[in-house]
């Protein structure tokens, strides 16, 4: 049977340009699908009188991957987690949960074809393969994504990593580089996690429609039906520092 | 011995194939090798035969020279076209973040924010650009501030 609880959820935390952006794709949601639920995950002192927008509310408090606990904490049954440095630009927001089929969770890709935007690919002991930037999961999935929160506040503390033959953190396969990477906490769970070996992980079908990144539109026409536009400031500085 | 060798790249200038860019690769009595680009002129000043010009044609051919000369120009063509679409797309995609950035702008300011006008609202959301934009941020102002709005005669 459908499930019905399904719902958006966004985090604006540690800056208010966040919470400005998260409440504007907020509204675009609601404006292209009046009916979703839509979950807003920021801190009180953000808060100005448009978090109204939110069915659900919920405080977290200034940090760096709030996020990571914001997935972890969804209302929803099915949940579409969504970025805030994204807008939503197409109606067929409504039709996500579709994509998530016999998944347990369903991400986007990193395509080679925008490497060159990206900030870090791969390294000697693996490859990003999925996004973070917007998951479509089941509430099954709490338990993954509070490990990915608790395990990438130790990696971002300088309490875990993962270790060579003797015992040592191992920065030879896994660069120091990688370090405030939460994509990098994903990759090692879903890689090398014995207790998620089986998780069935899904990609959007339409990658660029999910996720599509605005230094790729620099590079290319932008299709008509995006769904999600991406600022992509992190890239940005890349380009900038170049 | 010295040696002298054209490639077979050469590509007409003019459509009177009377000029040609070509490159000659000379090899010198060291067997030193100098490649140098030629623009290959058919007379000389004096309206003489170039010899240049007849060893090329001997050695490349001028059916070889119209067929690198089409295939240069689709080539070219394909370039601009490609660079062109790609200059738009980048003007395009920085239009978009200018537009997200005075968006959200606009949504601060506290009119704007507080408006229970929400097709007003929803509209200025999805403006396509900076004029639409600021067409719908006015309109909601003018409610805002009680100012009214402007109709015209056949509304009247």
């Amino acid at each position: 049977m459908k499930a019905t609880n399904d719902g958006y959820l966004v985090v604006a935390s540690l800056a208010y340009r966040y919470y400005a952006w998260a409440i504007n794709l907020l509204e675009q949601i609601k404006d292209y699908h009046p009916d979703a639920k839509v979950c807003l995950v920021t801190e009180e002192k953000f808060c100005d009188g448009r978090e109204e927008i939110a069915d659900h509310l919920i405080y977290c408090d200034d940090h760096y991957r709030a996020k990571l606990w914001g997935m972890a904490n969804t209302p929803f049954d099915r949940t579409f987690y969504i970025d805030a440095d994204m807008e939503c630009l197409h109606e067929d927001i409504a039709t996500v949960f579709d994509e998530l089929g016999d998944n347990d969770m369903v991400f986007n890709v990193l395509e080679e074809k925008n490497y060159d935007i990206f900030m870090d690919t791969d390294w000697p002991g693996g490859k990003f393969e999925l996004c973070g930037a917007c998951c479509l999961y089941r509430k099954e999935m709490i338990p993954f994504m509070q490990d990915w929160y608790d395990l990438y506040v130790k990696q971002y503390e300088d309490e875990w990593w993962p270790t060579d033959e003797n015992g040592n953190w191992d920065w030879r396969t896994h660069p120091r580089r990688l370090k405030n990477w939460d994509q990098f906490t994903l990759w090692w769970l879903v890689n090398k996690e014995e207790k998620y070996k089986d998780l069935k992980i899904g990609k959007f079908k339409e990658n660029d429609r999910w996720n599509y990144w605005s230094l790729q539109h620099r590079k290319e026409p932008m299709p008509d039906n995006i769904v999600l536009y991406h600022k992509s400031f992190c890239a940005d500085q890349k380009v900038y520092q170049s | 011995m010295a040696t002298r060798k054209w490639l077979d790249n050469a590509f007409w200038h003019n459509d009177e194939k009377e000029m040609a860019e070509a490159i000659l690769c000379i090899t010198d009595e060291n067997n030193r090798e100098i490649t140098q680009v030629v623009t290959v002129r058919k007379f000389d000043v004096n309206g003489n035969l170039n010899p240049d010009f007849e060893e090329l044609m001997e050695e490349v051919g001028e059916e070889k020279i119209d067929a690198n000369t089409t295939e240069r120009r689709e080539r070219k063509n394909k370039e601009k076209e490609v660079e062109e679409q790609r200059r738009k797309a980048e003007e395009q995609a920085k239009e978009l973040e200018l537009l997200f950035d005075a968006k959200i702008k606009i949504l601060e300011i506290e009119q704007i924010k507080n408006t229970t006008n929400k097709p007003l609202k929803s509209k200025l959301r999805r403006s396509k650009n900076l004029v639409e934009l600021n067409l719908y941020a006015q309109l909601i102002m003018m409610e805002e501030l009680g100012m009214g709005f402007v109709t015209n005669e056949s509304n009247e």
